[in-house]
């Protein structure tokens, strides 16, 4: 029997949704869908799985958090990076 | 005289900072672990990650300064930040533009030994059809030559390499003739058992600077049991041949690999004294070998790297204690995740490379002409799986081989940075690519991340390595000479 | 402790007004060519003629020749020796300028700074003193010219003078060949590439700059140095010498403001600065500013020794030369001996009664001589 978690799809996106479900591969299959302003995850335990679903959910929930603060970290750094790589290909420079 | 400020005039008054580049993971005790672009790492309460990344941590918060020498943020101004960070990544990449370095040549396939894990010797006195020819190695050389590398190693592989030993004493000289003109810096290694190992060998090795790679998988017990041989006395060949090869060739030209077999994960500390009884400075605590046991299960690849982790950290454990007591003496595979963890030099281990080692660190020339990019891929190619073969000195050029599909598809697909949960992982910097490893696990070359025995336990041991640091500074400052040998 | 200026005794007569250097010398048997342009100092009754001026200790000798000017000196400047430089003022100010026998030989080129550090020991003055650098240079055309071995060009900051700092380069690169140069800088103004690639042109041939950084924390650095975005523009000085090859040595004080941060700032020159050619860790002088500031700065160096410990161990772990200057011995762990200099300058170099019995005496760096005077750790314990 399928766990239903409905996520407010303003507060995870659905890339966090994936990445959460991606990481969680060998303890859960989440098959994941969107409706209107949610994403939706049908969760079922991976067949053999050892651990209490209940811990594996919670910590589910954790990772989701995790995947969310990522894609923050990532989008607010893109310009930077390129800029260190930029700076890093450029034709002069030490090694360090 | 001018009045002086007080430091909080130096300190940022409006908390405006902007987040560089850094990933993380979170550890146990609620404690997380960031890393930067280029693979620093920084502890941090786990509360406070939140208020990092909304901007909400205080100039004055106690790790505040902490973050910003460690380059996860910076302040506006903060302009030499950059130039550090551009600096570093050039200083990590830079091995990249020297490209190949080891070219690993299989001599012959004839071996005296029959291991349990090897897939690739032969039980047969057919020279013809295991043994490399000299025009085989002649267009061999002609590849290695072509590698832009300064530093060009030869290793010689097997089988028992020995076994056709005028085939490298041919291709030594020839390697030496044509430096005359290029001028590398050209080394030589044999992979070997040492049982063959003839004084007449041993100084010819001498006479050309070879050094020599054996294999000493434990105590006499367990080497024998792990590497039978007619005579059942691998072990005491080996140790014959360590002391006249030391007396001969000289000390340090000798070295050990171990295997790690199922019968060795229970005696970590009894392979160590080992070495350290034969006088050895280092071990390589080396994962099970996946290429000889066919692991169709995932619950067994688990139970393997969970066992091989306790293994692992007992002999770390163990090997710190000693160096505590004064004997000096490296793990080598903690070195590799070291050194990126430490410093910004690559230490140019083959399968613990981003991009992936194969071709660009190292290459192989089979006996029978064929080019693979990785020793590992000549082993799938054994099982049957040859999609990591790039070609035939025979019949392939150069440009052939190193843009050969099997390669690049290798390269590109695997690329750590942009690979499921791999681009978002900490310990990406200190990690590296697999592609055949994964390829012959699970059908594709990155696998699943979260299934990977791979992964599992570079993490495993990745976490641990800080933990050791994170409480002991006294092996921090131990890890810190080994990163540094000079 | 050295005198190193003063007063004379005694001026006698025809002295140019302002300001005259002069070399010195000892040896009646120079040749008389040479006596034209030199002094003669006198330490007996032999004096000989055709020297362009006398100098004598305690009252002028009945056997001067005539029409010879001398000067009467204190018995402080004995110290005086063949091939020092010293000048003299018309208002009867002498002032020891170049001593060959020491290895700590310093040109200053300004009093003015663009940093104003906590504990400078050459506070800095807001005055014109262009000619001060005229005066190094004359110095430098007068030194003999293979007497030099180690100049050190100092300030204030000596890059504020810029061209003219250069300029003084290429002049002791000339004339002074086997002298290497250290400079005593804060490094900023190399963030200007144009500067450094001037700096970079001298080619000296042994040539380094000693450059404060003072905490990876540039707030904290900031704060030592009283100037806000002083770290970013010495850390990017830095850079841009060692693109050009030059020789840079960090120089950090110990004190309040600095041990705590010792490890971390080991930490952070091991992860970005590899490259640079040594680091010094230094005592805190009790001269200066140090005083105005004794609450932020003084801390018994025992209480931070494991600090320091630490770091010394990063850096060397690490391979980078590291020394550790200006501190007793017996205040230090052992561990660190390796490092560690002897090493206060000469002439400002004492030690404390408690050092009476202490059997390292000779290997010991031993004290500021303002240390001496105004202040010490508590915890010195002589050696047995």
């Amino acid at each position: 029997m399928a766990t239903l978690l409905e996520l407010d799809s303003s507060v995870y996106f659905l890339e966090a949704v994936q990445k959460a479900a991606y990481r969680f591969i060998d303890r859960l299959t989440v098959l994941i869908s969107q409706t209107e302003n949610k994403v939706v995850c049908e969760i079922e335990p991976v067949p053999g799985l050892k651990l209490s679903l209940d811990e594996v959910l919670a910590d589910f929930k954790r990772e989701l958090l995790d995947q969310q603060l990522r894609i923050k970290i990532k989008a607010e750094t893109t310009d930077v990076r390129n800029l260190v790589l930029a700076y890093a290909f450029s034709r002069s420079g030490l090694q360090a | 005289m001018s009045k002086f400020q007080g430091l909080d005039a130096y300190i940022s008054t409006t908390g405006a900072y902007e987040l560089l580049p850094f990933r993380f993971e979170r550890l146990e005790g609620g404690e997380v672990v960031l890393t930067n672009a280029v693979g620093e790492f920084a502890f941090l309460p786990q509360e406070k990650l939140q208020a990092l990344v909304d901007h909400q941590l205080p100039p004055t918060d106690s790790d505040y300064a902490m973050l910003r020498m460690k380059h996860i943020l910076r302040e506006p101004g903060d302009e030499a930040t950059l130039e550090l960070l551009a600096l570093k990544t050039r200083t990590r990449l830079s091995h990249l533009a020297n490209f190949t370095n080891l070219h690993l040549f299989v001599v012959s396939l004839r071996c005296d030994h029959s291991c349990q894990y090897c897939q690739v010797s032969r039980q047969s006195e057919d020279k013809a059809a295991f043994d490399m020819t000299r025009e085989t190695a002649d267009k061999s050389l002609d590849i290695v030559f072509r590698s832009p590398n300064q530093a060009i190693k030869i290793e010689f592989q097997g089988g028992e390499p020995l076994l056709n030993f005028p085939l490298i004493q041919y291709v030594v000289e020839k390697a030496e003739q044509r430096n005359v003109a290029e001028q590398r810096n050209l080394q030589f290694v044999i992979t070997t058992t040492l049982s063959l190992a003839t004084d007449d060998i041993l100084g010819y090795c001498r006479d050309h600077s070879i050094i020599l790679s054996s294999s000493l998988d434990g105590p006499e017990d367990l080497h024998n049991k792990n590497r039978p041989r007619p005579g059942r006395d691998s072990y005491a060949r080996f140790v014959d041949g360590l002391n006249r090869a030391r007396d001969i060739v000289g000390y340090d030209a000798v070295s050990a690999l171990m295997t790690t077999s199922p019968a060795s994960i229970a005696r970590v500390k009894d392979i160590i004294d080992e070495y350290v009884r034969l006088g050895f400075n280092g071990i390589f605590l080396r994962h099970l070998s996946p290429y000889g046991f066919a692991l169709k299960t995932k619950s067994y690849q688990a139970y393997n790297t969970e066992q091989w982790l306790k293994f692992f950290k007992e002999g770390l454990d163990y090997i710190i204690e000693l160096n505590k007591a004064g004997i000096p003496f490296i793990e080598h595979y903690s070195n590799i995740l070291l050194t990126k963890m430490l410093t910004s030099t690559d230490p140019g281990f083959v399968d613990l490379s981003n991009p992936s080692g194969a071709g660009i660190t190292a290459v192989v020339f089979n006996y029978d002409g064929e080019v693979y990019a990785s020793d590992e891929s000549r082993m799938l190619k054994e099982m049957g799986d040859a999609s990591f073969r790039l070609g035939n000195v025979h019949e392939n050029s150069y440009e052939e081989i190193f843009t050969a599909e099997g390669l690049l598809t290798a390269l590109e697909e695997s690329f750590t940075l942009s690979v499921p949960m791999c681009t978002d992982c900490a310990f990406e910097p200190w990690c590296g690519a697999d592609p055949v490893f994964h390829h012959g696990m699970y059908g594709d070359m990155l696998g699943r991340k979260p299934e990977s025995e791979f992964c599992k336990r570079t993490t495993g041991v990745a976490k641990y390595l800080l933990e050791i640091m994170k409480k002991d500074q006294e092996a921090k400052e131990l890890f810190m000479r080994w990163v540094n040998p000079c | 402790m050295l005198t190193l200026s003063g007063k004379v005794i005694q001026l006698q007569t025809t002295m140019p007004s302002g300001r005259h250097l002069w070399v010195l010398s000892t040896n009646p048997d120079l040749p008389r060519p040479l006596r034209c342009s030199r002094a003669f100092l006198i330490n007996s009754a032999v004096i000989p003629s055709g020297f362009s001026h006398y100098l004598a200790f305690g009252s002028v000798p009945v056997s001067l020749p005539e029409r010879a000017t001398c000067t009467v000196l204190g018995n402080e400047f004995s110290y005086l020796g063949e091939n020092d430089v010293i000048s003299l003022t018309s208002d009867g100010r002498i002032r020891s300028m170049f001593r060959a026998n020491s290895p700590h030989n310093s040109i200053m080129l300004t009093e003015q700074c663009n940093n104003y550090c906590l504990m400078c020991s050459q506070p800095p003055k807001n005055v014109d003193d262009r000619w001060l650098l005229d005066e190094a240079m004359e110095l430098v055309r007068l030194i003999p010219r293979h007497a030099a071995k180690v100049m050190c060009i100092s300030g204030g900051e000596p890059t504020l003078l810029g061209d003219g700092f250069i300029d003084l380069l290429h002049l002791l690169k000339s004339r002074l060949p086997d002298a290497a140069l250290h400079v005593l800088s804060n490094g900023r103004r190399f963030s200007n590439v144009a500067f450094s690639k001037k700096y970079a042109a001298v080619q000296h041939p042994d040539l380094m700059v000693g450059i404060p950084v003072y905490s990876a924390d540039p707030a904290k650095h900031d704060y030592v140095v009283q100037a806000k975005g002083a770290f970013d523009e010495t850390i990017r000085g830095i850079l841009n010498l060692k693109r050009l090859n030059q020789r840079v040595e960090i120089r950090v004080v110990v004190h309040k403001q600095t041990c705590d941060g010792l490890p971390a700032l080991a930490e952070y020159i091991a992860r970005n600065l590899l490259f640079v050619d040594q680091v010094a860790l230094m005592g805190l002088e009790m001269t200066g500013f140090t005083r105005a500031n004794l609450e932020s700065l003084w801390i018994d160096p025992v209480e931070y020794k494991d600090k320091l410990s630490q770091a010394v161990k990063i850096l060397q772990n690490y391979g980078i030369k590291v020394s550790v200057y200006n501190q007793p011995l017996c205040l230090v762990s052992p561990d660190i001996e390796q490092a560690y200099v002897k090493s206060i300058s000469d002439w400002k170099n004492e030690y404390a009664q408690e050092c009476g019995p202490c059997t390292r005496k000779s290997e010991c760096g031993g004290f500021f001589s303002s240390a001496i005077q105004y202040g010490y750790s508590g915890s010195i314990s002589p050696f047995q």
